[in-house]
């Protein structure tokens, strides 16, 4: 029955995204890196204050956006909602990460990320349910001149790492499991890294003390 | 506006990425992304500066963000740079990214030469429904400046295009997604 869902599922991701109004990912990360910069420009210049101050400005939005694509939408007269209820194993819930992201990116999702990972709490180094996602290539980041030390603690790609968290968040509230997402992008090609990875922890609700030790969120914002 | 056309092809000229290894980012040229992502994140921002700044500075603004928008877009999409066409061409190509749908009307010509033409624009990437604040600032500034600064820098840059420069203003924007844009173009050069 699971492969039948997956079925649907990869058949509702195309129709989803051939009817969704596009715009080009250089057109995209352009106006992006744009909106940093002039949030930056009425900071004085500094990049880590406009990082800062773009998520917070957009955090609703995205978070209002997500909501209505996994709650409002309907593919081949099958909710998204109802899919995803199908996926409430933390570790099948990696196939409907990958889903969601080609839902935002079309085929280009699978040029930029590698299949997500799950990691149970024992293999986890932050002892508690994390998803891996790896980076082949970067739209994002590649088209900035500006050095990485001026964002201070924030990566380049905070908000794509923003809109995961939020992503398995709402997912993750949907399907009544108790915890809080937290998601970081803890390699970054802007830095130097040979590749990208978004970090999402899960961590329960009446653990959250846990964070305390996860040495990603001590460096990065 | 010839000085900061000249400027933004020396920032073009002299582009480089300081994240090279997210190399493969550079040839997503049929690459694309849901709309809802980027309005998810402007609204925000056109409210910050409609906010902050006095009417003249929000639009100084909101201008400079279409231009700087077109250096960076050329800087990692220099192939586009070489593509001769007219007025209308040009324009049009810009859809092809946005997903916008142009109509470009009311050419007016002299000696075979745009002088001035209305730019009707469908489905625009910046006019949603979400308003964040109430404010007399059209809220498609970047767009026109973008049009506006797409075409100048081709221009500049094979230095064979008439008109050689031209001034893009709003007349008016759409209030819903079934409603449009209209630009006026005006020949500066």
């Amino acid at each position: 029955m699971m492969s039948l869902w997956r079925m649907l599922g990869n058949i509702g991701k195309r129709v989803f995204f051939r009817r969704a109004p596009k715009v080009s990912l250089y057109l995209t990360t352009s106006m992006y890196h744009t909106m940093i910069d002039i949030l930056a420009d009425s900071f004085q210049g500094n990049y880590e204050e406009a990082m800062e101050v773009l998520i917070n400005l957009s955090r609703p939005l995205s978070e209002e956006m997500i909501s209505d694509i996994l709650f409002g939408t309907s593919v081949l007269g099958i909710q998204l909602k109802t899919l995803l209820s199908k996926f409430k194993d933390l570790k099948d819930f990696t196939f409907f990460v990958d889903l969601s992201l080609y839902a935002f990116f079309g085929p280009w999702a699978e040029k930029i990320f590698g299949k997500t990972k799950y990691l149970s709490p024992t293999n986890s180094e932050e002892r508690v349910d994390t998803y891996v996602l790896r980076l082949k290539s970067c739209p994002f980041c590649y088209p900035t001149m500006i050095p990485p030390e001026k964002f201070g603690m924030h990566r380049f790609g905070k908000t794509v790492a923003v809109t995961i968290e939020q992503m398995v968040q709402l997912s993750q509230d949907f399907l009544e499991h108790n915890f809080q997402v937290v998601a970081r992008e803890v390699r970054c090609f802007h830095q130097g890294d040979p590749y990208g990875e978004i970090r999402v922890w899960l961590y329960p609700r009446d653990k959250q003390n846990l964070m305390q030790f996860n040495e990603y969120l001590k460096k990065i914002k | 506006m010839t000085e900061q056309v000249l400027k933004d092809i020396e920032y073009i000229k002299n582009y480089k990425s300081v994240a090279p290894k997210a190399k493969p980012a550079k040839d997503y040229k049929d690459g694309k992304i849901v709309k809802g992502v980027i309005a998810s994140v402007y609204p925000q921002t056109f409210g910050f500066i409609a906010k902050n700044f006095s009417k003249e500075e929000a639009i100084e603004k909101l201008r400079w963000m279409g231009q700087r928008s077109v250096a960076i877009f050329y800087s990692i999409h220099p192939q586009r740079l070489q593509k001769k066409g007219s007025f209308v061409d040009i324009v049009k190509d810009i859809g092809v990214h946005s997903g916008e749908r142009v109509k470009v009307e009311k050419e007016i010509t002299k000696n075979g030469v745009l002088q001035n033409c209305i730019i009707r624009k469908y489905k625009c990437v910046f006019c949603t429904d979400t308003y964040p604040v109430e404010t007399p600032i059209f809220f498609c500034y970047p767009s026109a400046s973008f049009y506006q600064h797409y075409y100048n820098i081709r221009s500049l840059m094979l230095g064979t295009l008439k008109p050689k420069l031209v001034f893009v203003d709003i007349i008016k924007t759409a209030e819903n997604d079934d409603d449009y844009c209209l630009y006026s173009v005006e020949r500066v050069e």
